[in-house]
């Protein structure tokens, strides 16, 4: 019966990654202007608030976040363009644009267990982004494009879990799974060149399972490969736990010419990266 | 507890002062052991500094020199959305090549390479711990410590590698900033002001002295500066002190100067020093003590307080330059060998990549003048050599700076091509010729070299040489 089912599910794959776009989901628009503004050399507050303002569930959202105690607000943060003053307009836009991505490619209108698996994968792509982040940092390189490579690096999962359930409701979550585990990585790049994400979020979604084989962008993708292992680690989900021994063990680990004291730096940071991850959620 | 292995020289680092060192250790006949904390070899000059910032300098350059070759037919914009690693997509594979290149170097000559985290324990050994764990130890009859530097991080300055980075973090920022802050006014900073300079960022270059890399000669910088602030909106802001920087939060990092100015850009880029990479190393196991500014003493062979072990490169301070370490490297190992070592470090170049590069040999005009007294200075600017005026190059001079009879005490470039015209110079130095060598020879035309006639025809007129006999008449 499951691999019949599976069976059904390859040419809904198929149609996928033959670029029908529209079976794919768009980058949300909000999201995508962000990520424009972020590149706009005339920008400012006002004009990121006016564009987040056109969705009020994402502009309560932000706002709420905005006020939890992991920004440590003070005082309450009553208006965008205040939390935006306040947060830094960085780290709006990156808020903004991972609430967006989870509103449009995270969401589940299924089951409930198919909702709890797609906030399982929520959870762990903010994870990554937020482990990519502290990795970076640690390695002394720029802390910008981390968190995007992380949050963007198995994009493909959410799409390909959604496009299942919806044409096949009927099949029960391990066979949505497996379809999803078989396709996501190749259906992911094709998201990611039709959003035209950038380069170096291209090459972490394509190498990060397969570190050693990247052709360029490499020391995104290895932070991004050990940022997900982290991620596995710190906000465990199904049968993918790994253990501190596991990862003090990792290769990529001698590819990032990460020494045991900074990995043990690194492991300290789980506390940290799940209060913002539950903060995000 | 693993057995000690015994070399002649166990070199920690493998930057240029240490690649230096165990090649000629090696050649000579000895065990060579180099010890390097990155993946690579090549120190952080190969990894996070000297090549990487070349590849986009070399895009930069390349980028304004079109401009300036079509006399602005031709010209380029940045798109704002264009990537900064764009700008570079050869980076990882010049590092990649080149990391490889020095590693065959050592395979050739028989040097042992270990991949690890060196720490003494004692005087004469060193443990080596790897990335993923395990150790060795190693015992040498002579130790070099060549373990290079980072950034420093002034206390003042809250750099988080987003909004404030240091030299390691600016190659891997995601977009071009439209402005940016450069505190410092060395080598790094002069670099880096004026390759984003060239890439259209309005640049702050913030400094406490007067001018900046104060140790080259005045002219050279004086032009540097005029070169620099000639682009819209780059300023060289001297005898400036930093109050405080803050990111406001919102858009830009606010930097409060001593006198009161407020500068606001996207981003700053910290590059007040270096610090030496010895915290791990506990030298003080063999012996030593690092000094107030994190950095080892050494005597003029390269010798610590401990006389087998010496340092060389980054971690012995200024000029901390790839040539200066080579330099360094190889003159301890000839001292450690008991070989005088062949040229003088005098006639060591420096090699400046800013737009346009600088470069220079031997004494400056001003320390000429406090050693000789009487000197005489020739100049060429590159707007009156041919090729000069057909790689639109104009903005460039050679000077040279010579005893009274003539001797070649210095030489000092600017332009593009310095860093490579300047070897003549260093030849002629080490060579002990006179300024006659450089007008008498005959150049390849048209080539910027031709500037070293011109310079020394002007040197030699002032000498009042006699007159050439007059040619003989005929009939």
């Amino acid at each position: 019966m499951r691999s019949v089912v599976t069976d059904d599910l390859v040419p809904l794959c198929e149609r996928l990654l033959a670029g029908d776009e529209a079976e794919l989901p768009m980058l949300p628009t909000i999201a995508q202007e962000t990520l424009a503004l972020c590149q706009d050399e005339h920008v400012d507050a006002a004009r990121l608030s006016e564009v987040l303002h056109r969705d009020q569930g994402l502009a309560g959202h932000v706002l709420r976040v905005a006020n939890s105690p992991l920004y440590r607000p003070g005082v309450p943060i009553g208006s965008l363009q205040q939390a935006i003053s306040r947060l830094g307009f960085r780290a709006l836009s990156e808020l903004a644009v991972a609430v967006a991505v989870r509103g449009k490619v995270f969401a589940s209108e299924g089951a409930s267990s198919l909702a709890e698996h797609m906030a399982g994968l929520w959870r762990h792509a903010a994870a990554v982004g937020l482990f990519a982040q502290e990795i970076a940092r640690q390695r002394r390189r720029n802390v910008e494009s981390a968190f995007l490579c992380g949050l963007l690096h198995d994009v493909g999962r959410p799409v390909i879990l959604a496009a299942a359930a919806k044409e096949h409701p009927d099949a029960g979550l391990p066979v949505l799974v497996s379809a999803m585990d078989n396709y996501h990585n190749v259906v992911g790049l094709r998201l990611a060149e039709l959003w035209q994400l950038p380069p170096q979020v291209v090459a972490s979604a394509r190498w990060h399972h397969d570190w050693s084989q990247a052709d360029g962008h490499v020391e995104a993708v290895m932070t991004v490969a050990l940022a997900d292992r982290l991620a596995h680690w710190a906000v465990p989900s199904g049968d993918d736990a790994v253990t501190e021994d596991e990862l003090r063990q990792l290769p990529v680990l001698e590819g990032l010419n990460l020494y045991p004291d900074e990995m043990e730096a690194l492991l300290e940071r789980r506390e940290d990266v799940c209060e913002k991850v539950e903060v995000i959620s | 507890m693993t057995e000690a292995e015994r070399f002649d020289f166990v070199i920690v680092g493998s930057g240029p002062a240490g690649h230096a060192a165990a090649i000629i250790a090696a050649r000579a006949g000895h065990s060579v052991a180099v010890i390097e904390r990155d993946r690579g070899v090549g120190g952080a000059c190969v990894q996070r500094g000297t090549i990487p910032s070349k590849t986009l300098r070399e895009t930069a350059a390349y980028f304004a020199g079109l401009k300036a070759r079509s006399c602005g037919a031709l010209t380029a914009h940045i798109p704002p959305e264009v990537q900064l690693t764009t700008l570079m997509a050869r980076m990882e594979r010049v590092v990649e090549q080149h990391s490889a290149l020095n590693a065959n170097q050592f395979e050739q000559h028989g040097v042992v390479q270990i991949h690890g985290r060196a720490s003494f324990t004692g005087p004469r050994e060193v443990e080596v711990v790897g990335v993923r764990g395990g150790t060795r130890r190693l015992v040498g009859g002579t130790i070099l410590v060549a373990v290079g530097s980072r950034p420093r991080t002034p206390p003042n300055v809250p750099v988080d590698h987003e909004h404030v980075l240091d030299s390691d973090s600016v190659l891997s920022a995601m977009y071009l900033p439209r402005s940016l802050a450069i505190l410092g006014g060395g080598v790094i900073a002069a670099e880096y002001a004026s390759i984003f300079a060239a890439l259209g960022v309005e640049v702050a270059m913030i400094d406490r002295f007067p001018r900046p890399v104060g140790f080259l000669d005045q002219e050279l910088t004086d032009r540097f500066v005029a070169h620099f602030e000639a682009h819209e909106g780059c300023r060289f802001l001297g005898d400036r002190k930093v109050a405080h920087v803050q990111w406001d939060g919102a858009a830009y990092v606010v930097t409060q100067l001593d006198n009161g100015e407020i500068i606001r850009a996207d981003k700053m880029l910290c590059a007040q020093g270096r610090v030496g990479n010895i915290e791990s190393l506990q030298v003080e196991r063999a012996g030593l003590q690092a000094n107030d500014r994190g950095l080892l003493d050494v005597d003029e062979h390269g010798r610590t307080a401990v006389p087998h072990i010496y340092a060389c490169g980054d971690v012995i301070g200024a000029p901390a330059l790839a040539s200066s370490s080579r330099e360094q490297g190889r003159r301890a190992v000839y001292h450690a060998l008991g070989q005088a070592c062949p040229n003088p470090p005098e006639t060591t170049p420096i090699g400046i990549y800013t737009i346009p590069e600088m470069a220079a040999v031997g004494m400056t005009e001003e320390q000429a003048r406090a050693a000789h007294g009487d000197v005489r200075v020739g100049r060429a600017k590159f707007s009156e050599i041919a090729r000069g005026l057909i790689s639109a190059n104009t903005s460039g001079i050679l000077k040279l700076v010579t005893k009274t009879d003539g001797t070649l005490l210095g030489a000092h470039v600017l332009g593009e091509g310095a860093t490579e015209i300047i070897h003549l110079a260093q030849l002629a130095l080490q060579a002990g010729l006179g300024v006659r060598a450089f007008a008498d020879s005959v150049f390849n035309f048209p080539t910027l070299a031709e500037a070293y006639s011109v310079a020394a025809d002007e040197i030699v007129r002032e000498m009042a040489e006699p007159q050439l006999a007059a040619p003989a008449t005929v009939g």
